[in-house]
């Protein structure tokens, strides 16, 4: 019985942490398609669209063999102009537009792109579906920014527990200087310093990042050689995020330990002589797994949404590129189709934290 | 006059406790010298910078995409920035047919082993009545021997200005200025490689190369000279009262422009990176400050109200707060700036998109304190003495004034020290993505290099990142103290 109202307790903490995550994704995209109409921003587009294609079509007119009148030109081309104005829905307001689109980001039906920049950043033909654009690029972003963030938790991960007995030796404030150090440079700018020294001066790592795109098609298609090939590119800039980015998880990982080691329990088990190991194990380890794994997953969900300014210094083709190509070229589509899909992954990696909550820590299950 | 005392009794405790800390030492120091530069820099800030840097004809005497001066010490080749005062120097002066000609003789010695990247001649001589007009003609005499003959020579008007403003790099003149001066390499030249370079002609050694079958330049070092004629049609006017003219005159002058600039570098324009690199102070702390108090105060506020108030409202504050969190920042932000850029056309464009990148940036950024200050109330509230000064009838305004406030005061320090570099650094990398505003930040200087140079040019490259990261590192630092005081169990 006692079972039975705890779970039913669970659940609906559960049910309500749903809810809430789940207006936070409608609002992310909302507002994303708000900005999109309401700056006017999708008209701009638009009426640049349908401005070249009325230009194209009068030229077609005026260059043909028999070429029509000149009124009579000018009223094909009004009338040509009149279509695409109602084919773009250019005649209602931004709110008609964007709308429909919005809902059917929410349904998965994310259309085709318009723009030849973002389907060029995927390496696939102009007015591909949105899906194959971003199934494209996403293994991508997760060979470069996945893997370097999994790789700097690994090293935090070994390090942390480290150097948390020997808070205020050399090798501690080594640490917490390097991490201060870290935190201060942007990553994309120790990018920037990286292609200087290593592509340009050293000529040691290449200089242009999208023919990484062959290895990495190769490589998901099951040819182990071309693994060679990817890694050459991938290189640098795991490097590079590796070590901007250990310094403050280092940092994050010992402040998360630390403050359980200043606790009483741990002092009763160091004074009863329990072995260093133990401690770690079970005195220290265990009860700071819960934030340590909200910041474990929560990093990783982040990094599916690529770096953008990072990737963008090193033309990587993933994620971040492909978001900032939308935005650039003004692709409504993509753009709803991103925002939602970097949400979507933070709010499920949010709502399976509240899940791993209630296993890790007894005091939230009871 | 109670609740300042008290909040000034807790910062000077705040004070101590960062001061008695390396890092907060390094932290102060770095603050203080911050501040000093950003607001010197602000007060010579001359109005409309950002018109000035982005269009300024000032930069046109500069050499563009030039390393510092002191990149000499690391093996970079550089011709020094040359400049002679004519209204110094005196002419040969001479009469011929009513013209009266001055002729300055200027040397020239060219050490480093590359070429000038220009000449020019500036003057702005208020001539007395009855100089109708100036022909100016130079002459240079190269170090092998060689005489290249006019390389310029023009007629200035000068009944209705007083300005002269010569390059002497335009090809025409050089071209068959080297032509004459070496005859038997004519049939080789090529009118265009002169036309693309002509400085390469004037200060290098020509040969012919058999195998490249054209001619090949080298830089030529050696003592060079100058024989400027000014030559001025006059009408019943004493050469005298021309020199005293020309020696009274606003500027008159040879520069012989160099490879190498000043302290810092210049950029594809010339623009002299050392002076937008220090305009950049100001601008970056504003930035970082105005976000940083901004969050803050809306932090608190949310947070106290969540906090003490309870109810439908804490319910409110909380849900947005969690809703915020999850929106993604930077790519919202990118698409509000873009947007922003491409739809707006007013005069005032740089103010409204920073505006919009400030307003984005504060609405994201007030969550995670108001979450702090709302539980550090929830407990201040249910302690005895908050009990004991209600039922004494204590309004809610002393109670948050005097009891909650006060105690607050570390997370509200902390809570500004953290955001400030975020703001900074936020901004830098929507500048470099290529979103720009216009103001002459350090973000800006950097997409530029992207955008315009090449990743090699190092000196436009590494100093604004090192700024970026100097400002930053001071509230990391600043941080880093702070957080010894705001969680006491970090303490050794």
């Amino acid at each position: 019985m006692f079972v039975w109202v705890c779970l039913v307790g669970v659940a609906t903490v559960l049910a309500r942490r749903a809810v809430f995550l789940a207006l936070a994704l409608l609002i992310a995209v909302f507002l994303t398609g708000f900005i999109l109409g309401a700056t006017g921003y999708i008209d701009t587009i638009i009426n640049s669209i349908i401005n070249e294609e009325v230009r194209a079509y009068r030229q077609a007119l005026t260059s043909s063999p028999q070429k029509p009148p000149a009124e009579e030109i000018e009223k094909l081309v009004a009338q040509r102009r009149q279509e695409l104005i109602a084919y773009w829905g250019m005649d209602k307001p931004w709110q008609a537009r964007i709308i429909p689109m919005v809902i059917n980001t929410f349904i998965l039906n994310l259309g085709r792109s318009p723009s030849p920049e973002v389907t060029n950043v995927a390496g696939l033909q102009p007015n591909s579906l949105v899906s194959d654009v971003i199934a494209a690029c996403l293994p991508r972003t997760i060979f470069m920014i996945t893997l370097a963030e999994a790789i700097t938790i690994l090293i935090a991960l070994a390090v942390g527990p480290f150097i948390v007995y020997r808070i205020g030796s050399f090798i501690d404030r080594f640490i917490v200087a390097y991490a201060a150090l870290m935190n201060a440079f942007p990553i994309w700018w120790v990018a920037l310093v990286m292609l200087l020294v290593f592509s340009y001066d050293l000529g040691v790592a290449p200089k242009q990042f999208r023919p990484v795109v062959t290895y990495i098609n190769a490589l998901l298609l099951g040819d182990l050689n071309a693994l060679i090939g990817v890694l050459n590119y991938v290189w640098l800039p795991i490097v590079t995020i590796v070590i901007v980015l250990s310094g403050p998880w280092i940092y994050g990982v010992r402040a998360m330990l630390i403050r359980i080691v200043k606790e009483d329990f741990v002092t009763a088990a160091i004074a009863r002589g329990l072995p260093e190991k133990q401690i770690l194990r079970r005195y220290i380890i265990r009860p700071a797994a819960s934030p340590i794994v909200t910041n474990v997953l929560l990093g990783l969900a982040g990094t599916l949404g690529g770096y953008i300014i990072t990737e963008s210094v090193f033309d990587w083709p993933g994620m971040g590129t492909l978001y900032y190509a939308a935005v650039t070229s003004g692709d409504a589509q993509t753009i709803l189709a991103l925002t939602y899909i970097f949400t979507l992954v933070y709010v499920i990696a949010r709502f399976i934290l509240e899940v791993l909550y209630i296993i890790l820590d007894p005091r939230v299950r009871l | 006059m109670s609740l300042l005392s008290k909040m000034y009794e807790s910062w000077s405790w705040i004070r101590k406790e960062i001061l008695s800390q390396v890092s907060g030492k390094v932290a102060f120091v770095l603050l203080i010298a911050l501040i000093v530069v950003s607001v010197y820099a602000a007060i010579l800030m001359p109005p409309d910078y950002a018109k000035y840097w982005d269009v300024g004809s000032k930069w046109v005497d500069n050499p563009y995409n030039a390393p510092p001066e002191w990149a000499s010490y690391l093996g970079y080749v550089c011709v020094p920035q040359t400049f002679y005062d004519l209204r110094t120097v005196k002419p040969g002066v001479s009469e011929v047919s009513g013209r009266v000609v001055f002729t300055y003789n200027i040397t020239y010695d060219l050490s480093a082993r590359d070429y000038p990247q220009g000449l020019r001649i500036r003057a702005n001589i208020v001539v007395p009545q009855g100089v109708r007009n100036a022909r100016i003609r130079v002459d240079i005499i190269k170090p092998d021997g060689a005489r290249l003959p006019a390389i310029i020579d023009t007629y200035v008007d000068l009944t209705n200005t007083s300005l002269i403003d010569l390059n002497l790099d335009k090809p025409e003149g050089i071209v068959t200025a080297v032509m004459s001066a070496y005859r038997d390499l004519v049939k080789f030249l090529s009118v265009e490689e002169i036309s693309i370079f002509p400085m390469k002609y004037i200060f290098g050694n020509l040969s012919y190369s058999e195998t490249l079958k054209k001619v090949e330049t080298t830089p030529l070092p050696g003592r060079y000279m100058f024989v400027i004629d000014f030559s001025f049609r006059v009408f019943n006017v004493q050469p005298q009262e021309i020199l005293r003219a020309v020696e009274k005159s606003k500027e008159f002058s040879l520069l012989i422009k160099g490879t190498c600039y000043g302290l810092m570098g210049t950029d594809y324009k010339g623009r002299d990176l050392a002076e937008g690199l220090f305009y950049g102070f100001p601008i970056a702390l504003a930035i970082g400050l105005l976000v940083a108090l901004a969050s803050t105060a809306i932090g608190v506020v949310a947070g106290l109200v969540s906090g003490y108030y309870g109810g439908f409202i804490d319910e409110l504050i909380q849900r947005t707060v969690d809703v915020m969190g999850s929106i993604p920042l930077l790519p919202i932000l990118i698409l509000i700036a873009q947007s922003i850029a491409k739809t707006y056309t007013g005069e005032d464009k740089p103010i409204v998109m920073l505006t919009a990148i400030f307003a984005v940036l504060i609405a994201f950024s007030w969550g995670g304190l108001a979450i702090i200050i709302r539980s550090m109330t929830l407990s201040i509230k249910s302690e005895l003495y908050v009990e004991a000064a209600k039922a004494v009838g204590a309004s809610n305004l002393r109670i948050i004034s005097k009891h909650i406030l006060p105690q607050i005061v570390p997370y509200i320090a902390a809570s500004l020290v953290y955001s400030t570099p975020n703001a900074i650094l936020t901004e830098a990398g929507l500048s470099v993505l290529g979103i720009r505003h216009g103001y002459p930040t350090w973000g800006n200087i950097l997409s530029e290099a992207r955008q315009n140079g090449t990743i090699s040019q190092w000196w436009w490259i590494l100093p604004p990142g090192f700024l970026i990261a100097i400002v930053s590192l001071t509230f990391v630092l600043l941080g880093l103290a702070l957080e010894k005081v705001v969680e006491p169990k970090l303490r050794r």
